[in-house]
């Protein structure tokens, strides 16, 4: 029997949306101030009225304290869920009012896909857009990525942070308590912030000739959409607008500094160094990273589409970084991507589906459960082969030696085959459209796994429902669906029980 | 408490060296890759 949600557990999880949106509205000034320095006033009643609703919503939610401000487990989920969802439905009013979108639906569509860290986008003529606007784009990425949850956590104290730090699917705690996790976390970003901005920002001076303001908004921007592994960029033409090697180089150093899982930056930082080679996460995403490449580059050879090594390396590196990561930046149109076909095809649609680390900005299903899985299946394998009653023990290392349970397999197992589910389900409903097969699947994977590489199936006139599906995929692919299963089962509790 | 440890413990990596690391890090895998790629490239297009 199902117990039907009270009110102190509504309490609960209004007071907990209460102090999130109150830390969005205060980050959303930022754009705000940008408006009012460039002068763009039009944006500026819109972030107005967007911040206006998040400050009244969220002393809306204080004004309800619970008696035990402790978050439960299944609390902690609802709120982040919820969060996923009310952020991007706020946040899109300032696109709702800029004349770029086709509608409401289409602006939560960019919203989300900013939040999400997806990339897929649906704006028109966004080389006009105003910089404010641009700059709240990429900024729902940083703040997506870095988690907008754990940015609370960092701001107010109160019980029940782990849990919602597990909802907005990291899992792995670098130190002792969630706050000094999250603080880490947010300080890795600030320092690629700086050394980053700086870097792009130079490049852009000296070598694409911007002057230091250009430069430096581009920076920025693309820092945001590279580190956490985003994908939005300032111009229509994604980063082949820059026609430079060496700012894809920079820009590529940084979308796989933001596929590295955060355990892995604190082994950076604080040592021990030598625990990174033996980690199975390195191990496998460099390996299945090499795959994808070899697959998408001998595909490329026998299409024949680029002739020189220069142009094959430079196109075909790229683009799988960009997939792999999760970014979803591209050197080329998506007219020309469609024209890839075959192995390419596959290998970019794979590297796509595998996504990043764990803990990470990417999406997709993460190298530490293909780790598992491959181990678990090996395991099963030796299994069968020694005599009956022998027992197997696998070990793996990650943040320290441990032991492969049938639980831990089985559950890496389970999240990996969801994800393939929630592939299928946005390849099937572009299929019911009369989209092509290989499409379809790559477009899906693209929203389900948070990377935002498109082949052109993502524009304003594709159909409603494809829309809503892929507004789907990317907030449960973000989630890596626990949140919101535990949102679904919190309603039905609270329609259906007792 | 260091001040060292005491960053630390509040989850701020106090140490400069170890920022370096970890772009030198993502640059040498960056790096790698890259020349992977071309090494591919190379033999894909002298195949074709």
């Amino acid at each position: 029997m199902l117990i039907r949600p009270d009110h102190e557990d509504l309490r609960i999880v209004a007071y907990a949306l209460g102090r999130i949106f109150t830390v969005i509205a205060a980050a959303s000034l930022l754009p705000l101030a940008w408006a009012v320095l460039g002068r763009e006033w039009h944006p500026f009643a819109s972030f107005l009225l967007m911040i206006g609703t998040f400050a009244f919503l969220g002393q809306l939610g204080l004004r309800y304290r619970p008696l035990n401000e402790r978050l439960g487990w299944s609390h902690g989920m609802v709120v982040v869920a919820l969060t996923w969802l009310a952020v991007p439905t706020i946040g899109s009013i300032p696109f709702i009012f800029s004349g770029h979108y086709g509608g409401p639906v289409d602006a939560v569509f960019d919203a989300m896909s900013g939040l999400t860290t997806t990339g897929l986008t649906l704006v028109q003529d966004l080389d006009h857009m105003a910089p404010s606007l641009n700059f709240w784009r990429h900024l729902l990425h940083f703040l997506g990525g870095q988690g907008i949850v754990i940015a609370a956590l960092v701001l107010f104290a109160g019980g029940g942070g782990l849990t919602l730090y597990y909802g907005e699917a990291r899992d792995e705690r670098i130190l002792p308590s969630v706050r000094s996790t999250a603080r880490f976390i947010w300080s890795v970003a600030l320092v690629h912030l700086i050394a980053g901005v700086l870097v792009l920002g130079i490049i852009g001076h000296q070598v694409l000739g911007f002057d230091w303001k250009r430069a430096f908004f581009h920076a920025l921007m693309v820092f945001f959409a590279a580190f956490d592994t985003g994908g939005f960029t300032p111009q229509s033409t994604s980063l082949g607008y820059y026609h430079s090697g060496v700012f894809e180089f920079a820009a590529t150093v940084l979308m796989v500094a933001g596929a590295m899982s955060f355990g892995l930056h604190y082994a950076l930082w604080r040592g021990p160094r030598r625990a990174l080679i033996k980690n199975l996460e390195t191990r496998t995403i460099l390996t299945t990273f090499t795959f994808t490449m070899v697959l998408t580059m001998v595909g490329l050879g026998a299409a024949g589409i680029y002739t020189s090594v220069q142009g094959l390396t430079r196109q075909g590196f790229f683009q799988i970084i960009s997939a792999h990561t999760g970014t979803g930046f591209a050197t080329i149109p998506s007219s020309e991507l469609v024209m890839w076909g075959g192995l390419a095809f596959a290998g970019m649609t794979i590297a796509m589906a595998l996504g990043g680390m764990a803990s990470s900005t990417a999406g997709g299903i993460k190298s530490l459960r293909i780790g598992l899985t491959v181990k678990a299946v090996a395991n099963q394998t030796k299994q069968l082969l020694l005599p009956e009653g022998a027992v197997v023990s696998t070990q793996y290392f990650q943040s320290g030696r441990k032991r492969l349970t049938p639980e831990l397999a089985q559950s890496a197992m389970t999240v990996a085959l969801l994800y393939v589910a929630l592939y299928l389900l946005g390849a099937g409903v572009a299929l019911g459209y009369g989209y092509g097969f290989q499409e379809a699947l790559f477009e899906s994977v693209s929203a389900g796994a948070s990377v935002g590489l498109s082949v052109g199936l993502t524009e304003p006139s594709m159909p409603m429902l494809l829309k809503l599906t892929y507004m789907f995929q990317m907030w449960a692919g973000r989630l890596e669906f626990v949140a919101v299963f535990a949102l679904l089962g919190f309603i039905y509790a609270w329609v259906r029980g007792k | 408490m260091t001040r060292s440890n005491k960053l630390r413990s509040r989850g701020m990596p106090a140490s400069v060296g170890g920022a370096a690391v970890s772009f030198l890090f993502e640059v040498i895998i960056v790096a790698g890759l890259a020349t992977v790629a071309l090494l591919v490239a190379a033999v894909v297009t002298a195949v074709n």
